[in-house]
Parts: C-alpha cells; sequence; structure tokens
C-alpha cells in the first residue's frame, strides 16, 4: 500500500466526521455536506503530488470544501435544508437552550450568501486572517472585508450584538528590552 | 457565547451525529481516488510528451504525426526532389504559363496555392513545411553517403530541368518572331 492511500484512509476514518461538520457549516445541508466532503477527499488525493501527513491533506480539503461550497451554491446547485428552518420557528418541546441556539445560528447562517458564509466560516472556525481568507478564495483583500462585515450585520440581527467579534485578534506586543535571549 | 463557539459547536455536533453513522467507505474512496490519479497522471503524461514533441520537432511535425488521410499522403514525385517540385513560371508577354512539375508527373498533394475542399483542415503549409525539413534532414543524409547511382541520378534531373527550361524559352522565342511577322503582314 502506497504512503498517500494510508494517508487518506486515516483522514477518511479519523478527520471525516469534523470535515462533514465543517461543510454543513458552509452548506447548510447535511446530505450537501457529506458529498462535498466525498468530492473534496477523493479530488485531493486524485490529483497533483502525493500528501503525506494527515493534518496537509485535511487543510487541502477544507479549501477544495470551501471553494466547492460556494461554486455550487452560487450555481444553485444547493438546497439548503434550513429554508423551512427560517419560516417556521423552534418551538418543539424538550428543546433546551443549546438546542435552540443551534436553530438559531443554522437559521442566522441561511441569510448569509454563499461568499459570505465561507468568509464567515474560515475566520470564525478556521481563524484564518484577511489575507489567508482572500488567498483560499481567490478574492481581494478588500472584498473579503466587505463580505465580513455584511456578514456581521446580518448575523447581529439575528444573533445579538454580542455574538459577533469582527475585529482582528489583537497582537500581543513584545517589548525586546525585557526579552530573555 | 460567541458566534465562533456556537459555529464550532454546531459542527461538532454534526460531526459526532455523522460518525454514528458514518458509513465504512474507505476502501471505495480510495479506489476513486486511484482511478482519478491515473487519469490524471494519464492526462498530465500526455500534456508533457506533446510539450516535449512539440519543442523537439515543431509544430508542423506534430499536426502531420496527428493528421491522417490524403492530406498528408506525400507525392511520389515531390518526395525524392522537393526543390524540384516548384519549377520557377515562366512570364512571357503576359501570359502566364503554369509551372510544370519535375518530370512532368501530376502531384498528389495539394499545393499551398490551392484552395482545399470543405470540411478539410488546411495543413498543407505545415505539412510541406514538415516534409520538407523531413527531406532536408535525408537530402543532407544522402550527401554524406550518396552513392554513384544517386548522383548520376540528380545530374540526369539537372539536365531535364535545364532542358526544360530552354524548350520553354525557344517557345516563347517562336512566338515572339510568330507576332513579329504577323505585325509586319499587318
Amino acid at each position: 500500500m502506497s504512503a498517500w492511500t494510508q494517508v487518506m484512509e486515516t483522514l477518511v476514518r479519523q478527520r471525516r466526521p469534523a470535515l462533514v461538520g465543517y461543510a454543513y457549516l458552509l452548506t447548510g445541508s447535511r446530505a450537501e455536506a457529506e458529498d462535498l466532503v466525498q468530492e473534496a477527499i477523493v479530488r485531493t488525493f486524485a490529483r497533483g503530488r502525493a500528501k503525506t501527513s494527515v493534518r496537509e491533506a485535511e487543510a487541502y480539503v477544507k479549501r477544495a470544501i470551501a471553494n466547492e461550497a460556494v461554486n455550487r451554491a452560487r450555481h444553485g446547485l444547493v438546497v439548503r435544508e434550513n429554508q423551512a428552518k427560517l419560516a417556521e420557528p423552534s418551538s418543539h418541546p424538550g428543546h433546551d437552550a443549546r438546542v435552540d441556539a443551534r436553530a438559531d445560528l443554522e437559521a442566522a447562517l441561511a441569510t448569509l450568501s454563499p461568499r459570505e458564509r465561507a468568509v464567515t466560516v474560515l475566520k470564525y472556525v478556521d481563524d484564518l486572517t484577511i489575507a489567508s481568507i482572500a488567498a483560499v478564495l481567490k478574492l481581494n483583500d478588500g472584498t473579503v472585508k466587505r463580505y465580513l462585515a455584511n456578514a456581521a450585520v446580518k448575523l447581529r440581527d439575528r444573533l445579538g450584538d454580542d455574538a459577533v467579534n469582527n475585529e482582528e485578534r489583537p497582537t500581543v506586543p513584545v517589548n525586546l528590552t525585557e526579552s530573555r535571549i | 457565547m460567541d458566534v465562533s463557539m456556537q459555529m464550532r459547536d454546531l459542527a461538532s455536533a454534526v460531526g459526532d451525529d455523522f460518525a454514528m453513522n458514518a458509513p465504512n467507505d474507505a476502501a471505495k474512496l480510495v479506489g476513486r481516488a486511484r482511478r482519478g490519479r491515473m487519469v490524471w497522471t494519464t492526462g498530465v503524461g500526455t500534456a508533457v510528451v506533446g510539450s516535449v514533441a512539440t519543442l523537439a520537432f515543431g509544430g508542423p511535425a506534430l499536426a502531420s504525426v496527428l493528421t491522417t488521410g490524403p492530406v498528408v499522403a506525400p507525392a511520389s514525385g515531390t518526395s525524392e526532389s522537393p526543390s524540384a517540385s516548384v519549377m520557377p513560371s515562366l512570364e512571357v508577354d503576359g501570359i502566364v504559363t503554369p509551372s510544370p512539375s519535375a518530370h512532368g508527373e501530376p502531384s498528389e498533394t495539394p499545393h499551398a496555392n490551392g484552395t482545399p475542399g470543405a470540411g478539410t483542415i488546411d495543413l498543407t503549409n505545415g505539412l510541406n513545411g514538415a516534409r520538407e525539413g523531413a527531406e532536408d534532414a535525408d537530402d543532407s543524409s544522402d550527401d554524406h553517403g550518396s552513392s554513384d547511382g544517386d548522383q548520376e541520378r540528380d545530374r540526369e534531373r539537372d539536365q531535364d530541368q535545364l532542358q526544360s527550361q530552354s524548350e520553354a524559352q525557344e517557345h516563347a522565342q517562336e512566338q515572339e518572331q510568330e507576332r513579329a511577322e504577323d505585325h509586319e503582314d499587318d
């Protein structure tokens, strides 16, 4: 068995559930997320040079998922399952606050455009910088900022003002005189 | 709870739910990737070989390799002496005589001034260039190791050319004389 097949099998067995959850954030559809992950994994290993580590392969697969999710959504190939959830409020008995929070989040994410959703997931889940998001989605930095700002407005409308912190993470200042080099 | 934590919770919940009923199709996915890899490798290999062939032999030669049919079939009369196949056309008193091919043999391939038929791709320029290049190579190899028979054949061919040219010139002179006589008679 070649090295890339071992990496692929390990990725499928260990990281596939997490990738499906990640794809669900981008698509809003469980079936679509599973299909997207399967296609992204096969495509990642079917072309290009062989991936030698699971972490490297997972990064490639995540990029492929993000781009493919945007492409499919923009071409109308994704039918969001939670469109109906927007119409009817989740007032089922027995739902705890956590489930309600998830439903609210899904409803809020459903209001975003495909690219707004993608930049939101890449920023808040992957902790990518503006430049990294722009590189992954092949957009300009300014475009990414605009999508993020629009998404933040929509998410705040649904989730409240405290839910979204759209600022870049502050950097820790380093005082060279106190360094112990 | 901020949106970042909420999104991670949602992703992990969906992932856990998927893991409960995750299909055991890793081998199937590996098989699909392996097949795709073979196709991809074949495609890339073909592209690389094509690029190398283009760089090594030039576009016309590649076109001649890729093209089949009567368009690319080399004419027997032109294969031996490409330079002799095109004779300079003689123009006498505005009368343009068609340029005959060597030894009076009709050429089987359409020439560059001929128009290709409908539905055919005109690759004759490139093909002629490729053929000439190949024949030049043959000629150069003949120069190194030519036999006496080949030299004699070349001499005969040159004599035929000179003879046909002189005949054409004589014919033109005769036409001029006839016209001069007709003019005097008038």
